[in-house]
């Protein structure tokens, strides 16, 4: 599946998985440090269950994968998979950000 | 207020037993350290609520979040799965304990309801896999049209679920009311009291049930009507509040408690 597309089928759960994948960006992180990670750079507070359906079906798809651990929190890890699928997501994104940013400048001004 | 360990093994228990074997430990560990941080959260409750109840669904194959662990194997996949009627069938077999079936079915006309043409598929086959035998292990509840169409689930096949919950439920208090509110709303006279859950009430004995609605909902006389005539037992929540989702949202989470409470 072509990269830009990958998370296409998340629908609703885009949001949190893009999140996700970012947060996983600078190395691997367990629930809990996803959380407030993401709390921090993105100012979104993950819920529980969301999180881990997004985990779930990151995990699924291969953009994602657990790292063996001592203890019962497990921390996952961005795949190549996932940080080329990342890096396509947030060029398109940052796309539409050029874009809007540019067209508020030239048309409304420092609003 | 319990202990964050316990909280959190009491919100793992809405997820089914195949997640809870691979997420449960580190779930678990992420709902202790989210306790601790924000001892009380009902959205986080509600969160988690939802989350089980989808895990639950998806693995049932009735929705798309079934698929979770590792990537599948590469390869051409047979669909062997059967079709729609049995798919439901078997899928609610599998929900197992603490499961809740919506039956949210807003925007429906009535009469769709009332000549079963959605549920007949799926009733017969949940009987005969002996979903209807104790334990009940099937909730159900629904939000508007689908508050409406629960209670007559419920009246129908009062064996077959835990208990029933009705949100702000659509329901007339007679023919002449529901036809001058929308024309097809039911084939005929006939075909309301057939399907009248007023009058039905008492099918409800033994189906826990409960019932919601706001002072200002155009449904509140009839679900008023219905008040009066469901068992003794029944629980009623009648408060301010119109027919929108302020309302819904609010009565969601009780409404969930309650039929927890009578499927564990």
């Amino acid at each position: 599946m072509p990269p830009d597309k990958a998370l296409d089928g998340f629908g609703r759960y885009a949001g949190p998985a893009t999140l996700i994948l970012a947060s996983l960006a600078d190395g691997a992180k367990h629930g809990y440090a996803l959380t407030k990670d993401i709390e921090s750079f993105a100012g979104v507070r993950l819920a529980p269950g969301t999180l881990y359906e997004a985990l779930a079906r990151l995990q699924a798809q291969g953009l994602i994968e657990p790292v063996e651990s001592h203890d019962r929190r497990r921390p996952y890890q961005l795949t190549a998979v996932g940080a080329t699928t990342l890096r396509a997501q947030l060029a398109a994104q940052r796309r539409v950000a050029d874009v809007g940013l540019r067209r508020l400048a030239e048309g409304w001004g420092s609003v | 207020m319990r202990a964050p360990a316990a909280r959190a093994a009491r919100l793992l228990r809405w997820y089914p037993r195949a997640w809870r074997s691979r997420y449960g430990a580190e779930f678990a560990e992420l709902l202790v350290a989210d306790v601790e941080e924000r001892p009380r959260s009902r959205s986080r409750t509600a969160d988690v609520i939802r989350g089980g109840i989808v895990a639950r669904l998806g693995q049932a194959g009735l929705c798309g979040a079934g698929v979770w662990g590792d990537p599948p194997e590469p390869g051409p996949r047979a669909d062997t799965r059967p079709g729609p009627a049995g798919r439901t069938g078997a899928s609610l077999a599998s929900l197992g304990c603490c499961a809740a079936v919506f039956a949210a079915v807003g925007g429906a006309m009535w009469s769709q309801l009332t000549t079963g043409w959605q549920w007949s598929p799926p009733i017969p086959r949940c009987q005969r896999l002996g979903l209807g035998r104790a334990p009940r292990r099937i909730a159900v509840m629904g939000i508007s049209m689908g508050g409406y169409g629960a209670l007559l689930l419920a009246e129908k096949y009062p064996r077959l679920f835990a208990a029933v919950a009705a949100i702000s439920p659509a329901v007339w208090t007679s023919y002449g009311q529901a036809r001058s509110a929308n024309a097809g709303a039911y084939a005929s006279a006939a075909a309301f009291a057939d399907a009248d859950v007023v009058t039905h009430a008492a099918a409800l004995r033994g189906c826990p049930v409960r019932v919601a609605s706001g002072y200002a909902d155009p449904f509140y006389p009839g679900v008023q009507a219905l008040a009066r005539e469901v068992p003794a037992g029944a629980v009623v929540s009648f408060g301010p509040g119109c027919h929108d989702d302020s309302f819904f949202a609010a009565q969601q989470p009780p409404s969930l408690a309650f039929l927890a409470a009578h499927l564990s």
